[in-house]
């Protein structure tokens, strides 16, 4: 638990300043073939500053929480803006920002489990697939639950808190075929506490048989034909689509950085299909997995339509981005632990679903893959993206038919979103992920299926 | 502040709540850091930190807990969480400790930072970048002094002390000309001091020249088979896919090691000898005592291209009847091979000089396919044009057993020393 109010420290404030607590709690049980490799609680918890003087940021940041050590804390990041100030000589500036007061707290009304019940819910998963499933040679069951608990004052009148937990079950099998293994994984969970999104083991089983059915078809799988394909990219995929191949580039540290977006502000930069936001927390009427409601820098957040029907349309922001590409802050600046500044970090992006069926979608192509799932993805500055793909299947004459071994898709983003030619009607959103930069975030992904052109690894 | 006597009370107050078997790591860590974003010198960020992590096990059950407070009443707390968390967990008569070893203090660097240096030094390098490399932006930057004191017991009367201070750089930086950008690229090192300017480090200058080539790239049509030129930053990502694909508890308990059984046997060419050599005077950072509390020894994982020892902790030797690792891996050292960079160059008769890969993670069976980011073309034994969108796809361990030439000269990144390599029959396909 943290100190939800601290306005009570303002008047140590002498710039413009914020002041955080934070507590992050993460638990994580993990089996790997029934054995519990894995059986840990950590805690982390402190304050930090930050100060801003005329374009220049000082930080400072203790675990201890008095009120000497937030005096001492305030003093220490005023004196390294002072600091920066003095050496850099920037002009004066000042940062934007409307004060907003807020408190959201996702915390269970539920008695929490012990760790020996977390165990125990895992150990009921694994027994479910040693003894359903005889094919298979491993198998790994991990529980990863992070609460992220905040409070927040700032000398531009912003007060916020917030707790926002997000609970996730890996569920990973492998097989063999000639002697040597094939993977699949599936991950569950939703934003909350453990005990609001996982009410008894069992209902994952319906989705474990579904996983294992794959995994079946994958160990018959053969390697994909390397090349550019018409591919049909499904839901599970598109949340990484819109996260990695737009979403970093249109990330207004990254626009100052060097990003090929910089150049394409109202520019068409995509099918006019193609439509993408980065939701603060609400979605079509529904909660998103990471809601953020005031950011880390005390600004209400908003929703951003990056690309509107094909046109770039705009980029999120921290209030430093804000000034100096004289836009209004989005509430995008976010920090992972209480000793790290905020960033600017996407929070819910999705790419808005269509009107297609996907079945029509997969029955237009002739030769071309279906790919369902990815493990990983990487984006670049000139918006060319990788993404792991663990899951797909050939499309031949419009039919699926075998499964593809592990492999990765490439492309330019600006160039790729340009083939797309059909969305489907779908949203699926994920959440089980860390967007990595200098500090890692949980974000959420969303989207539809969609059609397009992309390369595809193989031999 | 943390002192021993206070490491002293953790583990006491653990054994007294019942552990039978316990180890705590008592922590205290500063870190000063100086950020460069979009080409200015933007934050300076001070943090300290502690870190409580205590285990217990009791009746081969086991528990871990790690908090940041360590003031007494936090710690009898910690002791009871950890209790708790250990009697809820499942019997494995694999858990233990490390047994009674010499009690020590390591020490290694300075354990304040130059502040004034350090920002004279990121400065420095910021002019010149912007003097010698025009078309650069740098997106990010970050100067570092890390300092951490530590305190290792366990029950078994292990009592060590780890004293380590060490400045480091890494940046990401982009070339762009009027609405053309090149792909990110990446640099670090780690150092006990700042002697020499950045860009005065070749590995770093050589980054920004080769950037700056990177904005307009060449596709390159087709599929062929080819070798790949290795940098020494690709070949450490390399290493550690395959160290942690094959090497390491998870896979080899789990059983899904292709390498399970390959101790003795051939994995890589035989030029290829891999120490992991974490007290190696060479590198800016060491470590002293593994994750399981014990004192640290230099090992050679593969010795001219002969699996020589798997990389398991206590736990992993227990569950597998292997042999536990010296050290917790990491810290390669790869030896030099008989030619230069050039030479090894100039042996290609059609192939990609892999800078940095960007791509989804290797199956289990280890095939692979990567985009070859900040790369270029070599043909007839020359460096060509940066490519784009260019794939290499693969098996890491018939990439590891094709290694056919390694060079003489290598780089110090600090926690790592890495040449060159050569790798044979790479598919290498563009659009």
């Amino acid at each position: 638990m943290i100190e939800k109010n601290l306005s009570g420290y303002k008047s140590l404030f002498t710039e413009y300043s914020e002041l955080r607590m934070q507590e992050n709690r993460m638990e994580a049980v993990y089996l790997v073939n029934g054995n519990l490799m894995g059986n840990v609680k950590l805690v982390k918890n402190g304050i930090s500053a930050r100060v801003y003087k005329n374009g220049v940021w000082g930080f400072a940041s203790h675990p201890e929480f008095s009120d000497e050590s937030v005096k001492s804390v305030i003093q220490s990041a005023t004196n390294n803006a002072l600091f920066m100030d003095n050496k850099t000589g920037q002009p004066p500036s000042e940062l934007p920002g409307v004060p907003v007061r807020l408190e959201k707290d996702f915390s269970t009304q539920r008695r929490r489990l012990s760790q020996a019940e977390l165990i125990q819910f895992a150990g009921e998963i694994d027994a479910y697939l040693k003894d359903g499933f005889k094919n298979i040679t491993s198998r790994k069951v991990a529980i990863q639950n992070l609460d992220m608990e905040k409070s927040l004052v700032t000398s531009d009148n912003s007060s916020a808190y917030a707790m926002i937990p997000r609970s996730i079950i890996y569920v990973f099998l492998s097989t063999e075929k000639d002697g040597t293994p094939v993977e699949l994984f599936e991950a569950f969970g939703w934003l909350g506490q453990f005990e609001d999104v996982f009410r008894e083991p069992s209902d994952l089983f319906p989705r474990i048989d579904k996983l294992h059915d794959d995994l079946m078809k994958k160990r018959e799988g053969i390697y994909a034909e390397a090349g550019v394909k018409e591919c049909i990219l499904d839901s599970r995929l598109a949340g990484m689509l819109a996260h990695e191949a737009v979403g970093h580039t249109t990330e207004a540290d990254f626009v100052l950085g060097g990003s090929v977006a910089a150049e394409m502000m109202n520019e068409q930069v995509a099918s006019p299909l193609f439509t993408l936001i980065d939701y603060a927390n609400t979605a079509m009427g529904e909660t998103c997995p990471i809601p953020v409601y005031v950011d880390d820098e005390g600004i209400e957040a908003k929703d951003v339509v990056i690309i509107e029907e094909g046109i770039l349309k705009n980029y999120m922001h921290n209030k430093d981005s804000a000034r100096r590409l004289k836009a209004a802050p989005t509430g995008n600046a976010r920090a992972y632990e209480f000793s790290d500044e905020p960033l600017i970090r996407m929070r819910n992006t999705a790419i808005m679903p269509g009107r297609d069926r996907l079945e029509d979608m997969i029955a237009s192509i002739e030769d071309g893959y279906y790919l369902v799932d990815t493990g990983n993805g990487q984006a670049d500055s000139t918006g060319e993206f990788t993404f792991g793909i663990n899951q797909g299947y050939e499309i031949k004459k419009g039919k699926l038919e075998k499964a593809i071994l592990d492999t990765t898709i490439s492309g330019v983003a600006f160039d790729m979103l340009k083939t797309v030619s059909m969305v489907s009607d779908e949203m699926y959103w994920t959440c089980s992920g860390f967007c990595g930069k200098k500090q890692m975030i949980p974000v959420g992904m969303g989207g539809p299926a969609i059609k397009c052109r992309v390369m595809i690894g193989g031999r | 502040m943390i002192n021993k006597d206070l490491a002293k009370y953790s583990l006491k107050t653990l054994v007294e709540k019942g552990a039978t078997k316990a180890q705590i790591t008592l922590s205290e860590s500063r870190k000063q850091e100086f950020n460069i974003d979009s080409n200015q010198i933007s934050l300076l960020r001070t943090t300290y930190n502690n870190s409580l992590a205590a285990m217990a096990i009791k009746d081969n059950r086991k528990g871990f807990y790690i908090t940041n407070r360590t003031d007494r009443k936090s710690i009898e707390e910690a002791a009871g969480m950890t209790m708790e968390i250990a009697e809820g967990s499942e019997q494995d008569p694999a858990y233990d400790i490390a047994g009674k070893q010499p009690p020590d203090t390591f020490s290694r660097g300075n354990d304040t930072p130059d502040t004034e240096l350090m920002y004279d030094r990121i400065r420095y390098f910021l002019e010149q970048v912007k003097e010698r490399y025009p078309r650069i932006i740098i997106n990010q930057s970050v100067l570092d002094f890390s300092f951490s004191k530590s305190y290792i017991l366990n029950s078994n009367g292990i009592e060590f002390e780890v004293n380590e201070g060490a400045y480091s750089i890494w940046g990401m930086l982009v070339a762009k000309e009027g609405k053309k950008s090149s792909s990110f690229n990446t640099f670090s090192l780690a150092q006990n001091d700042l002697q020499k300017d950045f860009l005065d480090h070749e590995m770093i200058s050589e980054k920004f020249s080769e950037t700056e080539k990177q904005i307009v790239l060449q596709p390159l049509a087709g599929k062929f088979e080819g070798n790949l030129i290795i940098t020494p930053e690709a070949l450490g990502d390399l290493l550690d896919i395959f160290c942690s694909k094959f090497l390491t508890d998870i896979p080899l308990i789990s059983g899904t090691s292709l390498l399970k059984d390959s101790l003795g046997k051939k994995v890589a060419g035989s030029q290829l000898t891999l120490h992991s050599a974490p007290l190696s005077k060479d590198l800016a950072y060491n470590q002293f005592v593994t994750n399981d509390g014990f004192r640290t020894e230099n090992s050679i994982i593969i010795n001219k291209g002969t699996l020589n020892s798997l990389l398991l902790s206590l736990y992993g030797a227990n569950k597998t009847g292997k042999a536990r690792s010296v050290n917790n891996s990491h810290y390669y050292i790869v030896e030099p091979g008989g030619q230069s960079k050039n030479e090894l160059i100039s042996s290609v008769k059609r192939g990609v000089y892999l800078v940095r890969m960007s791509g989804g993670q290797p199956n289990d069976k280890g095939d692979f396919s990567f985009v070859a980011k900040n790369s270029f073309l070599i043909e007839d034994g020359k460096i060509g044009p940066p490519i784009s969108e260019v794939m290499v796809s693969g098996n890491i361990l018939d990439l590891f057993n094709g290694i056919s030439g390694i060079s003489r000269e290598r780089y110090n990144y600090g926690n790592c020393i890495l040449p060159w390599i050569k790798a044979e029959r790479i598919t290498i396909h563009g659009k």
